[in-house]
């Protein structure tokens, strides 16, 4: 079976890839950590300098609830889940 | 006092007395400097020492305090900010607001590290300090005027290189938050500090310096200098900040569930993206502008060529505009916003405030509390700009309902009556701001701590919102929890060590946007340590450094309870609203705020009694014994 995250992406990191949301597709179940990984083997500029994020720099919510970053290696994601990314930011 | 051996500081202070028409050049005790720093801890001692009773804020008697730190001026990055200082006339407590832009460092290239003004100037003056020509000017052809005109017209007398502080017409007619506004829109803009100057009948300081700051160990500096900027270039929050500015927390926390909406209302506002930066960026910003030796620039220009508001040109907005006039007053009309950010900038009024009360008006009206009896006609239902922009007119000038909101958060509601206190919210009569509490308990729990009633910028806690957040807090305090906003556990411990490294951050004169945001948070505390040696030649440790902020943070603490503040006013005006009703939005629906457990963990880390009053064996430990003599003598010790 097919699992189907789907990914959107807010603030800075949708203009620095140039894109929305889209979706990732993998035979098993995924980690979220592992999906971070495949987000961004698939857009590499996110890993260049000048990159609004790093893989330990974002914030994350998985069908609109805020996952803190402690619980990031024990979210594992379900086929249909909606995985959210946020530029890092601090207060205005 | 001889000079040669004092670098970073300037090492004389201004004395201006304007009962007397007196200006008194006089040294600066540079062992005070060393356990204060300068700038904002400075003057809070120095505003602890002068005020010693609850006076009247407009009275000659409340001084109203000016000063840029060791490092303003230098070639440190983000090295511009000035903070002014006094007691409220909104909060009634202490007060101090920074600003950045090109004033501080005029400051000290005139020779000066701070100045104190006393006393009530007759008629209208306006200060003009020329390197060691100080003089008291008249200001009656300034009075009245915008602070865009007061500065273009004290510019054409004077010369174009000068730099310049001025109030508007909001203090000149006392409004409680009524900010100095330096530039288009630097502005210590918060708790009514350009209220103080209006009473004391003061419309500007303008400044011009000549001379440079002295450095300790230039090669050390430079190479200091580099290293930094090049921290700093490679966060990823430089990379949003420097070009969206501020308003991209729109397009983040908004999203998120964050914002305080239409009054509270909701925590999201369904057209953030109408106000975020992204769209003031693509659609609306002529270019960025920073402050001095910012390699950040994260002000917007604009200028609007067509459209209702053709015309209306400026600086920003920031974050803090867009998200208290727009999200909490339901705005979603960008251009408006713009109008409104030139006026308050003109008029010289916080807009923090001025958003948090005509959101509650808002809130008011739509519940039927008041109406447009009140209102002086104005349909005051959210998203109404049209509205907002006449209110900003009638506030700046004490007219019809604009009296009433010129009063403040604590005043504005005693007035209406009806109730409507149940719809403002604030602590210590300072508006709680954008983001919500009991989203971020730890951004909120700064809230209630802060020496000068709410607000945000005291700790502006990162560690909730920061990528990496949880690696900081483990590595700081051994343990995650400080990052987690889904626990009250840690937030103590955190807000204490922001609250302390940023009175470090202010007091050097340096901008908290990039100390330590935007850099190893871990390791700023010995960054700036480097840096203060380099520019001074005083070799103090990373520990040694944030006692020095602790020592800051208690004096402040110090004049509030020598006012009778304690533990019962580290509160919301409306407690249950927070403490008792869980989010019914966003991505952290269900929270509630955790108020007396993070109270406790926080006083306790700082050593404080359980009653939030500070006790004497913390007072020693920080060389502040003196203190704790008065407050023991006054009963206002804990124990």
């Amino acid at each position: 079976m097919k699992h189907t995250i789907w990914v959107k992406y807010k603030g800075g990191i949708s203009r620095f890839i140039n894109k929305d949301e889209e979706a990732f597709t993998h035979e098993t179940e995924l980690s979220l950590h592992s999906l971070i990984d495949k987000i961004f083997d698939r857009h590499q500029s996110l890993s260049d300098s000048g990159s609004p994020v790093s893989k330990q720099s974002m914030l994350v919510t998985i069908n609109e609830k805020f996952i803190p970053q402690i619980e990031y290696e024990a979210a594992t994601l379900k086929s249909g889940d909606v995985v959210t990314l946020f530029p890092t930011v601090s207060g205005g | 006092m001889d000079r040669a051996g004092i670098y970073g500081w300037c090492g004389r202070s201004l004395q201006v007395d304007l009962t007397g028409n007196r200006v008194q050049s006089v040294p600066l005790d540079i062992e005070t400097a060393k356990r204060f720093l300068g700038g904002r801890g400075l003057n809070s001692w120095t505003l602890y020492q002068h005020v010693r009773s609850d006076i009247d804020e407009f009275s000659p008697a409340n001084p109203l305090i000016l000063a840029a730190g060791p490092l303003c001026g230098t070639l440190v990055p983000a090295s511009s900010k000035f903070t002014f200082t006094s007691k409220s006339p909104l909060t009634n407590i202490f007060a101090d607001s920074c600003a950045g832009g090109y004033f501080g460092p005029e400051l000290k290239y005139a020779g000066y590290d701070q100045v104190l003004i006393t006393g009530r100037s007759e008629k209208p003056v306006f200060l003009f300090i020329d390197d060691d020509n100080v003089q008291i000017l008249p200001a009656d052809t300034l009075w009245g005027k915008d602070t865009w005109t007061t500065q273009k017209e004290i510019r054409r007398q004077f010369g174009d290189d000068i730099q310049i502080a001025s109030i508007g017409q909001a203090g000149e007619n006392l409004i409680r938050y009524a900010g100095i506004i330096h530039g288009l829109k630097r502005a210590a803009g918060k708790f009514g500090l350009g209220a103080v100057m209006g009473s004391k009948k003061l419309k500007a300081i303008a400044i011009r310096g000549t001379k440079g700051v002295k450095i300790a160990h230039p090669d050390l500096l430079m190479e200091y200098t580099l290293e930094t900027l090049k921290e700093i270039k490679k966060s990823a929050l430089y990379q949003t900040r420097s070009i969206y500015g501020t308003p991209h927390l729109e397009d983040v926390l908004s999203p998120l569930g964050v914002m305080s909406t239409r009054n509270f209302r909701e925590t999201s506002f369904e057209e953030y993206e109408k106000i975020g930066g992204i769209r003031l960026t693509d659609q609306y910003s002529k270019r960025m502008r920073s402050c001095m030796a910012c390699p950040v620039h994260c002000t917007h220009v604009y200028a609007l060529g067509d459209g209702p508001y053709a015309g209306s040109a400026g600086e920003g907005p920031e974050f803090t505009l867009t998200s208290m006039v727009g999200d909490r007053c339901g705005i979603a009309d960008l251009e408006a916003l713009f109008k409104i950010n030139q006026l308050l900038n003109e008029y010289g009024m916080d807009c923090a405030a001025f958003g948090g009360l005509v959101g509650w008006a808002m809130d008011c009206y739509e519940r039927g509390i008041i109406d447009k009896n009140d209102t002086d006609g104005l349909e005051l239902t959210f998203g109404n700009h049209e509205a907002v922009i006449e209110l900003a007119h009638k506030t700046a000038k004490r007219e019809g309902f604009g009296n009433i909101l010129a009063e403040g958060e604590k005043r504005a509601p005693q007035l209406v009556g009806r109730e409507s206190e149940k719809f403002m919210f604030h602590t210590k009569g300072g508006i709680i701001i954008a983001e919500e509490p009991r989203a971020l308990p730890g951004f909120g729990l700064a809230y209630l701590t802060s020496t000068r009633g709410s607000d945000h910028l005291r700790a502006r806690y990162p560690l909730e919102t920061i990528g990496g957040g949880a690696d900081v807090a483990e590595k700081l305090f051994g343990s995650k929890d400080a990052a987690n906003p889904k626990t009250h556990k840690g937030k103590g411990e955190g807000v204490k060590w922001f609250e302390d490294l940023l009175a470090v951050v202010d007091s050097f004169g340096l901008c908290k946007f990039n100390f330590p945001a935007m850099m190893d948070i871990v390791s700023t505390p010995a960054r700036l340590a480097k840096g203060y040696f380099a520019v001074t030649g005083v070799e103090v440790s990373a520990e040694q450094l944030l006692q020095i902020g602790e020592r800051i943070y208690n004096i402040e603490k110090a004049f509030n309870s020598r006012l009778g503040l304690s533990r019962r006013d580290d509160n919301f005006s409306v407690p249950d609203k927070f403490i008792k009703e869980p989010l019914k939005s966003g991505a952290f629906k269900g929270q509630t705020f955790p108020l007396d457990a993070m109270l406790d963990e926080y006083y306790a880390t700082r050593g404080w009694g359980p009653d939030g009053l500070q006790t004497r064996q913390k007072l020693m430990e920080l060389d502040l014994g003196e203190v704790a003599e008065e407050l023991a003598s006054l009963n206002v010790l804990s124990g």
